[in-house]
């Protein structure tokens, strides 16, 4: 059987997907075994003359890791996209824009000026380095998620993807038997499933945060009011936060039949909140409730907030500034 | 699924969409909607030549979902659902798009109201795109009802649907059954005695073969559904062998605890160990334990030693009773309003200010004054008795808002008796209106004001205080705009009607709403007024809301009716329309099962949630607190919901 | 009032309980009750039905405002769906005053079956209100990119 030919792609990403490869230990080597990697800029030295050089659907397979940020981002995504065959979604930042989708809520400049302050030192378009021009990409005004820009086959969430489903892709690689394209590589079920905590009839009396608040071990997060996103996030990481007593943040993305996480996780919230008595009379005890919650964006939308409404700041054009 | 066929039939309604609603237009826009298949225009689809239009498309356009654009859900769902099942078509296939009371009527620009309406059948065309077939859901039952409160309503309803044959389980909270109907003097506007229409009533409902009573009893919990509710009720002790009891009465003169009688309401005192009147039923005394010295022989037992026939038992138990029931008959009445609340007129600390239901008492010829009328204070016979209707009625900004209907006609009548029963003396009505809708009523009160001299006074009485031995009321004769001050000694208050307080806590027992006021809540105002929005449970008498005896009694029957409706039938249907779980997504969280106000949902062994479609209202409120989305309703998934959504907000 | 403003029409999707405002907005149209016709209602058994996500779609497909029906606090048909669905609401206004969008674009309001009258009201002055919000900028947004 001929060698399976694989590509691994890092865009606007931290690297912890690139890592996350290696977590599945000794079972690289069966890959290494069963596959050639024709593409992985974090391990290899390719250049994009390599790329552009492979016959169309030439490989096999890419792992996309990072969001889309720049336009180098973009114009690799669409390349690669027409030398492979199956284009995998790896990791939050590619599924769904990740964790740095919530810079959307701020333009380039404050960005910028943020990052980089006012120092003189960092990089200008088109400024000369050793006599050589730079050409920078350019930062795109928002960031997107890679099925933005280019049709995805499969996807592999979390933040980074957890080994057990980085492996169940891996074995499905080695084997050559692929599931059909639009597989999620997560549970199907969300992560509760996998909780061995203890679940009481649910209620949320307060909101914590688990900087402020050590979660009781044994008690389900959000009984005890901290946001676990648990209930609105695939499974398939083997509840690994909870586990470790921190709340899920929901890196997996939602269930199948899901548009949008953090609406959905907002209602089960929302639903619960109160002191399990419902009544006219309850009405002001859930409001001091409901006035607990701080960046209710960045908590349930951390990692989907590009591919929701959340995706920006909106101006109002005539309401009053509040 | 199949490519859909989707018929859409617009309805003219006459002029009443046509005038307002160019319906050729909306076929027009209709027939360039993906999915549609068929599309008809008519003057009046509801009659038999449009739904003959609608049977014959389905067959020979082969349709897969008919969408009637024309009036509410709430008026033809219905016809149109039973003529497509006519034609073959299951009937949930058919979905109403209303362009009538939501559109033509209100809107006056034919241009807009003709743009509206297209969006509002496309809407409903997007929904039936993703409808499926349901089946209703078909229930066993078991063959019994409960009643709960055995007044003049609950006694009726009992005795209704025992006579047609099926077993009923009575349930009374007071030592006997009766209500407050058993305190009333004479009825209005007949003045036939209260207990002599009552007493027969009650020895029936207590002979019945069918009824089984259970007094001094309370319903704890209620679970499962129409048919089949399962009912948990307790029997407190009487402390009294109501089979042994002769009632001779010896163990009430050596009780020595006396507290204020509350069938006499408080007129009068009562023993520890009492019979709340003579004629109740059961006819057996009861201990109350909580005014008795100790149930104990070592601290006191005088009644259990002068009970010759050993009828006294202080070791009595509550009892648990676990009953099935198929339907639920919720008679639980009325009290007064608290006379605490109206501090203006003495907050029940003038002794010559009494509530109707104690000048009943006083009227009455089994009552503590022997049907003399007498003030408590020192006993006098009034020369001129004040009444104040409306005490706490009609008053949105201090008390009830509402009227308590009964009190206009039961003042005249008090007004007449206490005319009949001291010939000389003087009685005075303050009132705002005289309210005397009914059968023979206003000739009630047409004769009271005209034949017996009852002075009636329009306006409201300000402020009620004690002086000297009078009683002194302020107010304004709204007719003269004088201000008026009169002394009476006594003064009668027609207090405001409330629902009883059990009621609140046994509507969440029963899981059925209340209204605003606190009354039950029936399901419709106009059509349903005995049915709560709980299938097989019903609402009856003055817990439904303020009424007099005939009204109450019609609405026992009504119910009754109703309950022997749903036990006539060989199984019960169910809407299909429920809630469902995708057991390949749920991770059994666990958030649905405690949304569910009916207990319809559950966990199962296996860890996932699971929707009991019998017990399942439709509501919805599962699916929306449900994180993944495994959670949904039949016929009204989140994406049909999506795609609605995304039709009724499209250009063009 | 320039004309940019005066040519807008406001978009805007109603969630209206089966039982208590779908059936007021009957009565409204039985007492022939008019108000603008900018509002396409939807109807749902409960608005204990009405979620986060069906308020973001419509905001997403180009709702300038969202209106709930439901029935009063202690009248719901459903026991409490209409709780449930007051602090879904309040939760999800407060995360679109996060981004800037003005939270009166979503609107809860208990109506009830009897009151015809009140939902003739709340049409007039919410498709008001949302004129003179003008158009969501959420549906300027996505007409920017894709229009």
């Amino acid at each position: 059987m001929a060698k399976a030919k694989i590509g691994i792609y890092w865009a606007a990403a931290c690297g912890g997907c690139d890592c996350a490869l290696l977590e599945v230990d000794e079972q690289i080597l069966d890959v290494v075994a069963a596959a050639d990697i024709l593409l992985w800029p974090c391990a290899a030295d390719p250049k994009y003359k390599d790329l552009r050089e492979y016959k169309n659907g030439e490989i096999d397979i890419v792992l996309f890791n990072g969001a889309i940020r720049t336009e180098e981002n973009r114009e690799l995504a669409r390349l690669i996209r027409e030398k492979t065959k199956y284009l995998v979604a790896f990791g939050s930042c590619a599924q769904s824009g990740g964790v740095i989708g919530l810079a959307n809520q701020s333009s380039k400049e404050e960005i910028f000026s943020t990052v980089f302050g006012d120092t003189k030192h960092w990089p200008q378009q088109n400024s000369v380095a050793d006599g050589y021009e730079l050409e920078l990409p350019e930062f795109l005004p928002k960031l997107t998620h890679l099925a933005d820009v280019v049709e995805v086959d499969y996807v592999v969430p979390g933040c980074p993807p957890p080994k057990e489903v980085v492996s169940e892709l891996f074995t499905a690689l080695v084997d050559g038997n692929l599931p059909q394209t639009g597989t999620v590589f997560a549970s199907s079920k969300n992560l509760c499933e996998e909780c061995s905590r203890e679940r009481e009839q649910k209620k949320i009396t307060q909101i914590l945060r688990p900087h402020e608040h050590e979660p009781d071990p044994e008690k389900c997060l959000l009984d005890q009011g901290f946001m676990c996103m648990g209930p609105a996030t695939r499974g398939g990481c083997l509840a690994v936060c909870p586990a470790a007593n921190m709340p899920c943040t929901g890196c997996a993305g939602p269930t199948a039949n899901v548009r949008d996480q953090g609406a959905a996780m907002l209602n089960t919230v929302a639903s619960l909140i109160g002191t399990g008595e419902e009544g006219e009379d309850q009405l002001e005890a859930e409001d001091a409730i409901l006035a607990q919650f701080d960046d209710i964006v960045g908590t349930f939308y951390r990692f989907g907030s590009a591919t929701s409404i959340f995706k920006e700041r909106y101006h109002e054009q005539n309401s009053p500034a509040r | 699924m199949s490519t859909p066929r989707i018929g859409v039939f617009v309805c003219h309604c006459g002029l009443n969409i046509e005038r307002t609603v160019d319906t050729a237009r909306v076929a027009d826009a209709l027939r360039e909607m993906s999915g549609v298949a068929y599309v008809s225009n008519y003057d009046y689809m509801c009659s038999d030549p449009g739904q003959q239009l609608v049977s014959e498309a389905i067959r020979d356009h082969r349709l897969t979902g008919v969408v009637i654009a024309a009036c509410s859900p709430a008026m033809h769902e219905p016809t149109f659902r039973r003529a497509a099942e006519d034609a073959g078509m299951n009937p949930y296939l058919v979905e109403m798009a209303n362009i009538r009371e939501h559109c033509s009527w209100v809107h006056l620009d034919r241009e807009q109201a003709t743009a509206k309406a297209i969006r509002i059948v496309r809407t409903m065309v997007e929904k039936v795109k993703g409808n499926h077939p349901l089946d209703p859901v078909k229930i066993d039952h078991v063959d019994k009802c409960l009643v709960i409160g055995a007044g003049i309503t609950g006694i009726q309803a009992a005795l209704d649907v025992a006579e047609a044959g099926y077993q009923v389980l009575l349930v009374e909270k007071e030592p006997s059954i009766g209500g407050h109907m058993a305190q009333l003097s004479e009825t209005f506007p007949t003045l036939d005695c209260s207990q002599c229409i009552l007493t027969p009533k009650m020895v029936e409902a207590s002979r019945h073969p069918n009824i089984e009573l259970l007094t001094y009893s309370e319903v704890l919990d209620v679970s499962g559904y129409v048919g089949n509710y399962n009912v948990t009720i307790r029997k407190n002790p009487t402390y009294v062998d109501a089979e042994k009891c002769n009632l001779c009465g010896d163990c009430e003169k050596v009780c020595p605890e006396s507290v204020p009688s509350e069938f006499e309401r408080g007129l009068t005192e009562r023993k520890a160990i009492f019979i709340p009147f003579q004629q109740a039923v059961p006819s057996s005394y009861t201990l109350d334990e909580g005014s008795c010295l100790g149930l104990h022989p070592l601290r006191c037992s005088e009644c259990a030693k002068v009970c010759e026939v050993g009828a006294i038992d202080f070791d009595m138990q509550p009892e648990i009773l676990e009953e099935e029931v198929a339907a639920i008959i919720v008679a639980t009445g009325f009290d007064l309003y608290p006379v605490l609340n109206l501090g203006e007129y003495g907050a029940g600390d003038i002794p010559d200010v009494v509530d109707g239901l104690q000048f009943e008492r006083m009227l009455s010829a089994s009552g503590p004054t022997g049907g003399h009328v007498r003030r408590p204070s020192d006993g006098k016979v009034p020369e001129r008795v004040v009444f104040v209707q409306c005490a706490g009625s009609r008053d949105p900004e201090n008390h009830n808002s509402y009227c308590s209907k009964i009190c206009c006609m039961y003042t005249a009548k008090h007004a007449l008796l206490y005319r009949h029963a001291v010939p000389d003396a003087e009685a005075v009505v303050f009132y705002i209106d005289v309210r005397a809708g009914g059968k023979g009523y206003e000739e009630f009160i047409q004769n009271a004001t005209e034949h017996e001299q009852i002075r009636y006074l329009r306006g409201k009485v300000a402020k009620i205080y004690q002086d000297g031995d009078k009683v002194m009321l302020w107010g304004v004769d709204t007719l003269s705009g004088q201000k008026v001050e009169i002394e009476a000694d006594l003064v009668v208050l027609a207090m405001s009607m409330d629902p009883h307080p059990s009621t609140e806590a046994l509507t969440k027992i029963l899981k059925i709403s209340c209204g605003g006021e606190g009354f039950l809540k029936e399901a419709h105002p106009k059509l349903r007024p005995v049915e709560s929005l709980t299938a097989g449970i019903y609402v009856a008498g003055a817990g439904q809301g303020p009424k007099d005896i005939p009204e109450s009694v019609a609405q026992g029957s009504g119910a009754a009716a109703k309950a022997i409706a749903l036990l006539s039938q060989d199984k019960l249907s169910h809407s299909p329309e429920t809630a469902f779980i995708d057991e390949t997504i749920c991770g059994g969280c666990g958030v649905c099962v405690g949304m569910c106000p009916y207990t319809a949902l559950s966990l199962t062994a296996s860890g996932v949630a699971e929707c009991n479609e019998v017990l399942c209202e439709g509501c919805g409120t599962c699916v929306s607190s449900c994180p993944t989305g495994a959670a949904q309703m039949k016929n009204q998934t989140d994406f049909q919901l999506r795609e609605m959504i995304e039709v009724a907000l499209a250009d063009g | 009032m320039d004309n940019k403003h005066e040519a807008h029409e406001p978009r805007i999707v109603a969630f209206l309980c089966r039982w208590c405002s779908y059936a007021g907005a009957d009565l409204a149209g039985v007492s022939r009750l008019t108000y603008p016709p900018n509002v396409v209602p939807m109807r749902v058994n409960c608005s204990g039905r009405v979620d986060a996500d069906m308020v973001l779609s419509a905001l997403e497909k180009g709702a300038d405002g969202v209106l709930i029906g439901g029935c009063h606090p202690g009248d719901c048909h459903y026991v409490s769906g209409n709780y449930k669905t007051r602090r879904r609401i309040a939760l999800l206004k407060q995360a679109l005053s996060e981004v800037g969008l003005d939270p009166r674009r979503v609107h809860l309001e208990w109506i009830s079956a009897s009151e015809g009258i009140k939902f003739q009201e709340t049409m007039t002055s919410y498709t008001e209100l949302i004129r003179e919000l003008g158009p969501s900028p959420v549906r300027a947004t996505k007409e920017a990119v894709h229009g």
